[in-house]
């Protein structure tokens, strides 16, 4: 009895332990998570996207207790660039809720989204990402205004 | 002591399977710096000022984004945590003429979450370490008290 509970402890610590291991860094050079510049670049635009947004009258309302509480700021950071980074064939995992989740209830005006994209844009801008790369990005968020517009 | 050893094993499985089904998957997100996002009212700056205020605070080191609305005279920054919020407002200050403030947003009406958000975040954290003691104290429990035993410490 006492062999078997001491196995098991041993057994379950080297799962755990080994648990910890399991972090993928391959990325093929291909995506156009590479071609933005991979989780560094991602980052900085990210970064300049959320204090676009925080700048602009229009929508930074909405975000005024996201921004006053700094663990939400950072679950709403990491999860953007999550977003764009899995969007983009990185190797991330986008943790937070569905778009429609996490929008319902809020009423989002057109308006208020063209503005979010535009402080996208000009975060993109800045960074002087190439046309293309933008499209693609773009293309790859506009899809999600349904579940975000009107919910 | 059978029993104690029961309750502890019963604890880690429990702390550590919570944990297990709690934990996000790893993403290299998870190891970016932590930030700060913070806007200082920077009311009565002409544009180009503005624009020139924000690229130079840009290259302090430290901060990783600046943005200057001149529509809402806003200069907002998001900086990591060898910055303080009152250290950069003092900073902006002395590289500007116009009066600098914190900008304090409306807290929204309606229902919020009693509990802290940072709480809610760290909970898997805790309850990993909560595993890993209650393990270790079986461990210990079987290898230290048989030894304590032989040696008379008590």
């Amino acid at each position: 009895m006492k062999n078997s509970i001491r196995l098991l402890a041993i057994l379950l610590a080297a799962s755990f332990t080994l648990n910890f291991c399991d972090k993928d860094d391959e990325a093929t050079p291909t995506t156009l998570y590479d071609r933005l510049g991979g989780i560094g670049a991602i980052s900085a635009v990210t970064d300049q996207f959320l204090t676009n947004v925080v700048g602009d009258n229009v929508i930074n309302a909405r975000f005024a207790a996201t921004v006053a509480n700094p663990a939400r700021t950072q679950l709403l950071r990491n999860n953007l660039i999550d977003q764009i980074c899995a969007g983009s064939g990185g190797p991330c995992q986008y943790k937070g809720k569905t778009m429609l989740e996490s929008h319902k209830g809020m009423n989002i005006t057109d308006a208020e989204f063209n503005a979010l994209v535009g402080d996208l844009v000009a975060a993109l801008d800045k960074f002087k990402v190439p046309q293309k790369e933008k499209d693609e990005l773009l293309a790859i968020l506009g899809p999600m205004k349904s579940d975000i517009v009107g919910k | 002591m059978r029993k104690i050893h029961l309750l502890l094993l019963v604890l880690a499985v429990v702390c550590l399977g919570t944990w297990m089904g709690m934990r996000k998957p790893y993403s290299p997100s998870d190891d970016l710096p932590l930030v700060t996002y913070q806007a200082f009212d920077v009311a009565g700056i002409n544009d180009e000022a503005g624009e020139a205020l924000a690229q130079k605070v840009r290259e302090w080191p430290g901060i990783t984004a600046t943005t200057f609305n001149p529509s809402s005279d806003l200069l907002v920054l998001s900086y990591t945590e060898e910055h303080t919020e009152a250290a950069l407002l003092a900073r902006i200050q002395a590289n500007t003429s116009v009066a600098v403030s914190k900008k304090v947003f409306e807290k929204p009406a309606g229902p919020a979450c009693p509990v802290p958000m940072s709480l809610i975040l760290a909970f898997p954290t805790y309850l990993f370490w909560a595993g890993v003691f209650f393990s270790t104290c079986l461990l210990f429990s079987f290898y230290f008290l048989p030894f304590q035993r032989r040696f008379n410490f008590d």
